[in-house]
């Protein structure tokens, strides 16, 4: 009997920077590796680290995990494939990681073929899919219009696995791609070879997210997919952790809308018939998997718009009187911050304050159920966004001012409100964005808006 | 009086995205998710109401596999937006781990 093809993948960590053990990456290695993958970037820590051109990982924590994970690639030399580069993907973020990488091969005295795609789409392009009505809004997103797009600073659409694809082609060891879809990061090589497309994109999906579904749950670290022409097999990378049916069929639950049915790029993947088999105490395999073609190819666009400089303070309360009163407290702030930030000449619409109240409702805001039921203290942060950074330090100071000696009905307090723990007690946080652009666009050709650049290192 | 936090092997939230936040409910076997699946626990309209959303806006999903419920609904506000108190939607599942069986 022929033995059966197969290709065999380390998902190196959940995230680069996150970190794994040497352990874990070592025996993968040995365990014999076609090729490594490392999904290095979301847009899960918000929208500030996209327009701020920052990852939300240390340099000194990408430039670790990418060191063991070059040296090692290099080693064995199997291709290297990092999507979401520098947590955003636009052209600062994966800028930076193609400095450390550069770095890391010198030092190391590492040569490879580099291949870096964008992921920034052009303005006039997209524009002209709009005018199309060739984008589509994501669920409980508005529909995108051209003052929007116009105000979007940054954006960047989610590659598939295409211009990986076309990357690896034309020759390249290590590619550096700006944001991507993470499943595509583990299916492209896959997909090129002809294995089944649902098995690959539900592996790639299955791995991504690396230890989410390695028990014990401690930390990132490696995982090992194993795919062949009929399922696929996911294991731990480190020997004394293991994957179990139960966690591999939950990860299907996680940050998705449905546990079912992922959408990629170019179709997609139906896990409605998926069977989670365990092998042995730790190694899980998975038959099963659907994928449904889709009619048109679509990216999803991801940007987003500076609205503003944000200041705050944080502040105690433990007066019970104050707490009694905490909601009439804060109504009264806010209708005295409007007048003085008027009487200082700053338009209403230049700034805005939003008073969080940590021990009441500054988790759930809105939503929560027991906001008439404060306890013995309070956590006040004065949050304030203005249009300048000169506004937003103004009217935090009048709000500051305002908090500590307004009046309230029971007040015995008359010398001050809060108890503040710093000096300075205002803090400039950085500018402030929000998604502006969450929509899909339809492309005519996979790679269109994904060129590549290819050197020698 | 024993609540679902009682009973679930795992109540967490997280975003499926910046606009929608998912909450999932996993029993520890089969048994429990039968026995809960269909209580009020579930229904549509009393998450309606949790979770300050018009009628339909919830999703609710029971996925056999892992003996979970899963609960996906808009945010009020995307994550990072100014208002916003939960980037990564983290604590929406606060809502109902406390709710009496």
């Amino acid at each position: 009997m022929s033995e059966k093809r197969g290709i065999r993948m380390l998902a190196v960590s959940g995230c680069l920077g996150y970190g794994f053990t040497e352990t874990a990456f070592d025996a993968g290695l040995e365990s014999g590796i076609d090729f490594i993958a490392c999904d290095a970037g979301s847009m899960d820590p918000g929208p500030w680290y996209l327009g701020a051109g920052k990852p939300y990982v240390s340099e000194q924590a990408l430039r670790r995990d990418l060191e063991i994970m070059l040296a090692g690639a290099r080693r064995i030399d199997v291709p290297v494939i990092i999507g979401s580069a520098g947590g955003g993907g636009a052209t600062p973020h994966v800028a930076i990681l193609e400095r450390l990488i550069r770095g890391i091969a010198a030092e190391r005295g590492l040569h490879f073929k580099l291949a870096v795609i964008s992921s920034v789409p052009d303005r006039d392009l997209v524009a002209e899919r709009l005018k199309q009505d060739r984008i589509r809004a994501l669920e409980n997103v508005p529909p995108l219009t051209s003052e929007t797009l116009e105000q979007t600073d940054v954006m960047v659409a989610m590659m598939g696995a295409e211009p990986l694809q076309a990357a690896l082609r034309g020759g390249a060891d290590v590619v550096l791609a700006g944001r991507c879809s993470d499943s595509a990061l583990f299916a492209a090589i896959p997909l090129m070879q002809g294995y089944p497309a649902g098995p690959a994109w539900h592996l790639g999906k299955t791995i991504e997210c690396g230890g989410a579904i390695v028990r014990p749950k401690i930390g990132q670290d490696c995982v090992i997919g194993h795919l062949d022409d009929d399922g696929f097999e996911v294991e731990p990378g480190h020997p004394d952790k293991r994957c179990t049916p139960e966690s591999v069929a939950a990860h299907t639950l996680y940050e998705n809308p449905s546990p079912y049915d992922f959408i990629e790029p170019s179709g997609v993947v139906d896990t409605r018939d998926a069977t989670y088999t365990a092998l042995d105490d730790r190694r899980v395999r998975v038959t099963g998997s659907q994928y449904n073609r889709a009619e048109k190819y679509t990216v999803k666009l991801e940007g987003v718009r500076c609205v503003g400089h944000r200041s705050i303070m944080i502040a105690g309360i433990r007066d019970s009187r104050l707490i009694e009163e905490i909601h009439s407290f804060c109504d009264a702030m806010n209708d005295r911050v409007v007048t003085e930030a008027r009487n200082l000449g700053i338009a209403d619409s230049d700034w805005t304050l939003t008073i969080r109240r940590y021990g009441l409702d500054g988790v759930l805001g809105p939503l929560e159920p027991r906001r008439s039921e404060p306890g013995h203290e309070l956590g006040l942060v004065l949050d304030v966004v203005g249009r300048t950074e000169e506004i937003a330090a103004s009217v935090l100071a009048k709000a500051r001012y305002i908090g500590m000696h307004t009046e309230f009905k029971g007040r015995l307090s008359s010398s001050g409100n809060l108890a503040m723990p710093f000096s300075p007690s205002d803090i400039s946080v950085g500018s402030a964005w929000e998604f502006s652009l969450w929509h899909a666009m339809e492309l005519d050709d996979p790679c269109e808006i994904f060129p590549i650049t290819f050197s020698e290192v | 009086m024993p609540r679902l936090k009682d009973v679930a092997t795992t109540v967490r939230s997280k975003n499926a995205g910046a606009f929608l936040a998912t909450i999932d409910v996993i029993f520890k076997d089969q048994t429990d998710f039968e026995r809960f699946r269909n209580s009020d626990l579930f229904g549509a309209e009393k998450l309606e109401t949790l979770l300050h959303c018009e009628k339909g806006a919830v999703a609710v999903i029971f996925y056999d596999k892992a003996n979970a419920v899963k609960i996906t609904f808009p945010r009020a506000a995307s994550s990072g937006s100014l208002t916003d108190s939960d980037i990564y939607g983290a604590q929406y599942h606060a809502l109902i781990m406390d709710l009496p069986l």
